[in-house]
């Protein structure tokens, strides 16, 4: 069964300008997501999950590796597979207010996607804006349409934004970082919603955050990204009751769990240092520099994505010891 | 979804600019000029460069409100329809300079790259010459009409609203809902004329007035200058033949500039109030409260 | 045991004892036309050596609470009731310069965003060194050992580069120690956290807060942290308040907060809350949106989105209630 998005290899690398300095963003990252999966990338500032994100969403090109979406490279298709990867592809950004043209009314910035792939529909717009609107539960549908972004609230906007990506019924979407600005009793509500909207649909998902306690919910598989690279890959369950690598060890111990019992009775891992920045020629492996137990060959060569058990991949060469 | 739109949006622009004072004076002495523009006609008492109507540097009279200039034309009635042309000309001068300015900026600061470069090349050549040795050139080559005027002031104004324009057009293009645009599949003309275009406006109507202010300033020291066109009386005309006579009939020179004064000032002032009534910043409502 | 009525948290000692004791507070700001109640009727405690969490989601009032309490309301702000007792003496009482020389030596903040915070044009080291003369009347060398001192303590290996560098270059986790270096740098008793970890990375987070814990514990100071997120305040507090629309609706020390939560919107805050101990169960969430503070619902102000509101919740406010040793809640269910 082919996978519906495929990252091949992927690379991505900016150039800072005037000092010459080269920033690996994304550094040889490779997975797939297939139909009805919702897939979860974490990671923390600098792993490189937002830029990769931009990649599959085609706001920019990969410096190597390949994209494949239904099996065509993104970056070389034919009008006609254009059309329906842009159609078949969206996303829900992070910041709800600066994702909605603030000059648009909620029901303009809804019509633009139905105006532009479905312009010849018996159906007038207005009607699949305000069906639309009922979906993602914000009535009455009709005061909605022309209410600004301003006037209406964070969690509010969250849902046009959902809305908006999920109006062609598209069947991938991603959705970065997409309850981080917003309140706790609100984000359950959020989450929910594209998890109906999932149900409805079939469409598979794409969750990039840097918190797994987002993703432990609503995700099949996870990746743990860093410093643009995958460090584990997993299905939801072997991640969360058996962490392999030293980091995605770390980055659970310093997910906080609300409740205070549980919390004080954890083992601590506190790594030393900030994330390295992505510069630089090290050769061995990135995380070498803050792992607790890192040795000598790990400062030498940079360990590969190994499949462990199960699909359970690790990116060390003492996966589990820390 | 598109009925009453505007009208909304004039209003909600008219609430947030009405509580400024200085703006509303401003305004209101604008509104005061034009309606004397229009209706030079029916105001004035005699038409526009009549010598003789009455004797040269008559004292004030009903018939001559502000008295006679050299050659017996009445100085009311001339700053009348001195108001025509200036605010005529000005207006035409920033028309053309916008449309230009916006479209240079629109694309030099949406495609970027070797075609900015380029564009901004044109615009610094323009910003660097000298107004009077441009006028210079132009009468020359092509003589002294109005509309050499709106020329040489429109090809003197429009490089700045080009700058602006890129400006505005630099950052909204990194905006996440231009993203959000082009994911949902819009091309490159609904990006620009729909979705950045709205967002830079407000710049462009402050600059607009600005623009208009000195385009006035501009005319005027052309036409006093000797560069305008001397069958069409305008303010600046009026200073240019008040220079010889300010002992015998300082308000020959006196009114005309006053017009300039107030109409420049009432337009920087409408400019400013606007850019206030228009800052985003001030447009935070419920939708953000407190922590 | 019977609820008692009360006035605040059960007082745990005299007003000097205390080291922050905040009673019925409340703090308004008028914005054109419209009033916004953003703090209304609140009581606090901070004893000394504890670490208080106050916590609530946006319009809450937390973080005008915390403003108020340093002096630093915004346009528009006026006090309209209320005492801040700070050991003893209400600080809305004392002159200007008194309140700046207590706000400056005993009570230090750490923001969010440290880079408003620091002058970008100013070498670190400066802006440390200044504060520490100022206030401790040391000479710049000595200030300069004390803080490159501090600094490394702080797990800053580098202090003496570090000293010299602008705020630019370090990065957002070590910014906020340098901001924790500021506000440690003359031995505050009491240190207030506004929401100082939001915009870190989780591993970062860890380490600031466990640094927090540190230098406190080994300064004896006290520590107020505002916060949002319920895994800080699970990990980090002694005593936790929770906030909504203005008001303090429950307060508890935290084992009985999470284990026994008596407000509604305390328990349905705990129930929506994401952790990675939650399995695939459908995620529950408050209906309705946070309470207008220009035009709050009367009575409760909670009551239009509880699911056990009763007649009563609508048109009076309830009363603050002892339901346990330190635990009191602001609710009709309890009476």
């Amino acid at each position: 069964m082919q996978p519906l998005l495929d990252i091949i290899a992927v690379k991505k690398s900016f150039k800072v300008r005037g000092t010459g300095v080269v920033v690996r963003a994304v550094d040889g990252v490779s997975f797939s997501i297939g139909r009805n999966e919702t897939f979860g990338l974490a990671g923390e500032s600098g792993c490189g999950k937002t830029t990769l994100s931009r990649l599959i969403m085609g706001l920019a090109d990969p410096t190597e590796g390949t994209i494949r979406f239904a099996g065509n490279d993104i970056a070389k298709q034919s009008p006609q597979q254009y059309k329906h990867y842009r159609r078949n592809v969206q996303m829900v950004f992070q910041d709800p207010y600066a994702s909605l043209n603030p000059r648009k009314t909620v029901g303009e910035s809804l019509s633009l996607a139905f105006t532009v792939h479905e312009p010849n529909s018996r159906e007038s717009i207005e009607a699949r804006v305000c069906k639309l609107l009922e979906d993602v539960d914000l009535r009455p549908a009709g005061a909605f349409l022309s209410r600004y972004p301003h006037q209406i609230s964070g969690g509010q906007r969250q849902r046009v934004a959902i809305a908006r990506a999920i109006s062609l019924n598209p069947q991938l979407v991603l959705a970065d970082e997409a309850v981080a600005a917003l309140d706790m009793s609100i984000r359950a509500e959020i989450l929910n919603l594209l998890k109906n909207a999932q149900v409805r649909t079939g469409a598979s998902y794409l969750l990039v955050s840097h918190d797994l306690s987002v993703l432990r919910n609503m995700c099949d598989r996870i990746g743990i990204m860093y410093l643009g690279r995958l460090v584990e890959l997993a299905t939801s369950e072997q991640l969360f009751s058996n962490p392999q690598h030293p980091y995605t060890k770390a980055l659970l111990a310093a997910t906080l769990v609300p409740n205070p019992r549980i919390e004080r009775a954890r083992k601590r891992i506190v790594l030393a240092g900030d994330a390295a920045s992505p510069v630089g020629n090290s050769h061995g492996c990135r995380f070498s520099g803050r792992c607790p137990i890192a040795k000598e060959k790990c400062r030498q060569t940079e360990p590969g994505l190994v499949d462990m058990n199960a699909g359970h991949q690790v990116a060390c060469y003492f996966p589990g010891m820390a | 979804m598109k009925d009453w739109h505007f009208l909304r949006q004039a209003h909600s622009l008219w609430e947030r600019f009405s509580p400024n004072r200085l703006g509303v004076f401003g305004l209101v002495i604008l509104l005061f000029y034009v309606l004397i523009a229009l209706f030079a006609n029916v105001l004035a008492i005699y038409p526009p460069l009549m010598t003789g109507s009455g004797p040269s540097f008559a004292g004030l009279s009903a018939a001559h409100p502000f008295g006679t200039d050299n050659l017996g034309r009445d100085i009311f009635s001339e700053t009348l329809y001195g108001a025509r042309a200036t605010l005529v000309v000005s207006f035409l001068a920033v028309v053309a300079s916008t449309v230009v300015g916006l479209g240079f900026g629109a694309i030099a600061g949406y495609f970027g790259g070797w075609v900015d470069e380029a564009l901004m090349r044109i615009t610094e050549v323009f910003l660097v010459i000298p107004a009077i040795f441009l006028a210079l050139v132009f009468v020359s080559i092509f003589g002294g009409s109005a509309w050499n005027v709106v020329g040489v002031i429109a090809l003197l104004s429009w490089p700045q609203m080009a700058r602006l324009v890129r400006a505005e057009f630099l950052v909204i293009k990194e905006q996440t809902y231009i993203d959000a645009a082009r994911t949902s599949g819009a091309g490159n003309l609904h990006v620009i004329f729909r979705e950045i275009l709205p967002n830079a406006i407000s710049t462009v109507i402050v600059n607009v007035s600005l623009t208009q202010a000195s385009a006035i300033l501009i005319e005027s020291s052309l036409s006093f200058l000797g560069f305008g066109d001397p069958a069409v009386v305008s303010w600046g005309l009026m200073l240019h033949n008040a220079q010889k006579y300010f002992n015998q009939n300082w308000l020959m020179a006196f009114i005309p500039g006053l017009s300039i004064f107030l109409t420049v000032l009432a337009l920087n002032l409408v400019g400013e109030g606007l850019a206030e009534a228009l800052n985003p910043r001030r447009n935070v409502r419920a939708a953000s409260l407190p922590r | 045991m019977m609820p008692t009525p009360t006035d605040g948290l059960a007082p745990q000692g005299t007003d000097e004892d205390v080291l922050l004791r905040v009673r019925r507070l409340a703090m308004h700001i008028v914005r054109g036309t419209e009033v916004v109640h953003a703090v209304d009727g609140v009581d606090l405690d901070v004893g000394r050596r504890q670490i208080v969490g106050l916590v609530g989601e946006s319009g809450s009032g937390k973080t005008m609470t915390c403003r108020t309490i340093m002096g630093l309301l915004p346009q528009g702000g006026t006090v309209s009731q209320g005492q801040i007792l700070f050991k003893g003496r209400d600080l809305l009482q004392l002159p200007k310069d008194e309140i700046r020389d207590i706000q400056g030596r005993e009570i230090g903040i750490i923001f969010q965003n440290p880079s408003s915070f620091l002058n970008p044009v100013m070498r670190i080291g400066e802006q440390i060194v200044e504060s520490v003369m100022l206030h401790q009347g040391k000479t710049r060398r000595e200030a300069k050992q004390h803080v490159i001192e501090a600094l490394l303590k702080l797990g800053l290996p580098r202090a003496k580069a570090v000293f010299d560098y602008y705020p630019h270059q370090l990065s957002g986790g070590m910014r906020q120690r340098v901001m924790i270096a500021m506000a440690m740098a003359c031995q505050p008793d009491l240190l207030i956290g506004d929401e100082c970890t939001t915009e870190l990375d989780v591993t970062t987070q860890l380490q600031i807060l466990e640094l927090l814990k540190e230098s406190v514990v080994a300064a004896g100071s006290s520590l107020l942290l505002i916060t949002h997120n319920l895994g800080v305040v699970a990990y980090m507090c002694d005593t936790v308040y929770v906030m909504y629309a203005g008001q303090v609706v429950e307060a508890a020390n935290v084992f009985d907060l999470f284990d026994d939560p008596k407000h509604p919107y305390t328990v349905g805050l705990l129930k929506s809350t994401l952790s990675i101990e939650g399995g695939n169960a459908e995620l529950v969430s408050i209906k309705g949106s946070v309470a207008d503070l220009t035009d709050p619902p009367a009575g409760c102000r909670f009551h239009p989105r509880c699911p056990r509101a009763m007649e009563q919740c609508k048109t009076t406010m309830p009363g603050t209630l002892t339901v346990g040793a330190q635990h009191t809640v602001s609710c009709f269910l309890y009476t």
